[in-house]
């Protein structure tokens, strides 16, 4: 299979931040790829880096066949670009925002006023259409946005944050939006820093730290790392929360431990009684137990320390 | 190879012109659409002229004021040119919202000619300036008594070298919004460095009446020059120094902002910029 994107030993500096330590990346074409890490893990910086807007400080990039560097302007011909700060005009209509950018792609009035007429409609702007961008509520200028990215017909498409602070209906109606691009064939890159989002959209997810790719897989073969979920005990007192500590890391249980509270990597709900069971035995009372679906911090935790041995502990 | 959204999509690419025009009218549109913005390029020039000539109205019964003259025709050019710098802080406030929105990033992520978006920018705003300088003009003969007395040529030439000065400018003020990537901030800036300019000049008193530091400043601010220039068109006096300067004036002014415009341009979004454009304020520039 070929490959949209690929990237060998990109790094990037700002002053004396490395933001990318030396990246490879490989996407195949037509799969939806996430770029999955906290702010300042340097899922951007790659962006940019891919999409031309900054050249790397050393390494290799291609997208669509063409190198970042030496072929910026047929790269810009093959990707579109929905950046984490929705860029419409929001002085122009979405029909006008969606219109002007087919223009500049070199498509003909007509084109473009029918793809823009088309995208409205894929996206439920049609009623909008004729609105300024400035009065669409968060999730409408995503998805116009979005639908702007689209007009040139992109093989490759680059979501930064696609669904950074929209609520949860928004993030919603856009996961869909983006499912279906997904029909079409076109290669997706997008970056996160949801999980679940991740998740649901992407085919592969790369797990971005430091400007590192800690690691890679499908969504099931990063959760099993977790152990697939998580349960979550909480403490009422200090002195209880580091006796529970003592006696899992006896147990040679992966713990991590924000405010009071202690996440054990777990298959499932046939984890919860052992541990329940451990700390019973050890005396230690609890103030608060949750069986849950890992988040990106889980797994970044899992990557980052021993392997969980809760098979052993059961 | 990797398959697109449509497999029947082709890729015509565009020219310079048509990336120029395009752009044009989405600066132009925002200017009409945004009442705001409409309004005050209306209402600054009927300020200005109003104010300013009324203000300095006094002049002409200063020892220093040549004689015969109607004021208004000695001060109009002083106010179009005072008008038009002005005006053209508003590039540097365009430039850097666009930078500061994220629009930037869009269009520098189309296969566009470089430079096409600063190119649009300072087109748009010199015809927005044009405009200005035309409703003074109106408003002057209308209402102020305001006369050419250089013949059709002294009124095309002092609306032909207005309207350069302001093209001219606007590749000053980019630099400063290109260089800022903030609004507010390229907009004080602007206006720091272009009000004194409009004083420390020939524009409203005769240069030999100011201090000697001030007059060093006047000496080499592009602003006397032009204003000198378009006076002379105006009141159809001699124009053998006037004209060679302003034009040397322009040619100056257009240089210099177009290698500092370029030269930030080419570093945004590298490494070592001031953070990336897009970045809303008090988000601290991380890496990522």
């Amino acid at each position: 299979m070929s490959h949209a994107i690929t990237a060998t030993a990109v790094t990037q500096d700002f002053g004396n931040v490395h933001a990318l330590r030396g990246v490879d990346l490989e996407i195949a074409a037509g799969t939806v790829y996430a770029l999955l890490g906290h702010n300042g893990a340097g899922k951007t910086s790659l962006v940019n880096i891919l999409t031309t807007l900054a050249p790397p400080a050393s390494g290799h990039a291609a997208v669509a066949g063409f190198d970042v560097v030496r072929n910026p302007k047929q790269v810009r011909s093959k990707i579109g670009l929905t950046g984490q700060f929705a860029a419409v005009d929001a002085d122009l209509t979405g029909r006008e925002n969606i219109h002007m950018i087919g223009r500049l792609l070199g498509l003909s009035a007509r084109q473009s006023r029918d793809g823009a007429a088309e995208l409205l409609a894929r996206f439920s702007l049609t009623e909008a259409g004729d609105r300024r961008a400035g009065t669409y509520s968060g999730g409408m200028r995503r998805r116009l946005d979005l639908a702007a990215s689209l007009v040139g017909k992109p093989e490759v498409l680059f979501l930064d944050e696609p669904t950074t602070g929209l609520d949860p209906s928004a993030r919603l109606e856009l996961w869909e939006v983006i499912e279906h691009l997904v029909d079409g064939g076109a290669t997706v890159l997008l970056t996160t820093q949801y999980l679940e989002e991740a998740d649901r959209l992407a085919h592969r997810i790369g797990v971005m730290n430091e400007g590192l790719m800690v690691a890679e897989g499908t969504a099931a073969e990063l959760k099993s790392k977790v152990g697939g979920h998580v349960v979550q005990v909480g403490f009422a007192t200090d002195s209880e929360f580091s006796d529970a500590l003592r006696a899992l890391e006896r147990e040679g249980l992966a713990a991590d431990f924000p405010n009071r509270t202690i996440n054990v990597p777990a298959h499932g709900a046939s984890d919860v009684a052992p541990i329940v069971r451990l700390l019973d035995d050890a005396g230690i009372g609890i103030s608060g137990l949750e069986l849950r679906e890992p988040t990106l911090d889980d797994v970044y935790f899992a990557l980052t320390s021993a392997p969980s041995h809760l098979d052993q502990a059961r | 190879m990797s398959s697109s959204v449509n497999p029947t999509s082709n890729k015509p690419t565009t020219n310079f012109f048509v990336e120029v025009m395009i752009l044009v009218g989405r600066n132009l549109r925002k200017i009409l659409r945004v009442p705001q913005l409409a309004f005050f390029s209306l209402v600054q020039p009927v300020l200005f002229l109003t104010l300013f000539s009324q203000v300095f109205r006094g002049l002409a019964s200063s020892p220093g004021f040549p004689r015969g003259i109607n004021y208004i025709d000695y001060l109009l050019p002083s106010i179009v040119i005072s008008t038009v710098a002005q005006n053209a802080v508003q590039s540097a406030v365009g430039i850097a919202t666009d930078l500061n929105t994220g629009m930037i990033d869009r269009f520098r992520s189309l296969p566009i000619t470089r430079g096409s978006v600063l190119f649009a920018r300072s087109i748009s705003d010199f015809l927005r300036s044009g405009f200005q300088v035309l409703v003074m003009l109106a408003l002057g003969y209308a209402v102020f008594g305001f006369r050419f007395h250089g013949g059709f040529l002294g009124a095309i030439g002092m609306v032909g070298l207005s309207m350069a000065f302001a093209w001219a400018l606007t590749w000053i003020f980019l630099a400063f919004g290109v260089q800022t990537k903030n609004p507010e901030t390229a907009q004080v800036a602007g206006f720091m460095v272009i009000f004194p300019l409009m004083f420390a000049s020939s524009s409203y008193v005769p240069v030999e009446t100011l201090p000697g530091w001030l007059q060093a400043i006047a000496q080499v601010n592009p602003l006397s020059y032009l204003v000198d220039a378009t006076r002379a068109l105006v009141l159809g006096w001699d124009l053998s120094p006037d004209l060679a300067q302003a034009a040397i004036a322009i040619a100056a002014v257009a240089a210099a902002g177009m290698f500092l415009t370029f030269r930030a341009w080419r570093y945004i979004g590298r490494p070592k910029s001031a953070g990336r454009a897009k970045r809303p304020r008090g988000v601290p520039a991380s890496a990522d």
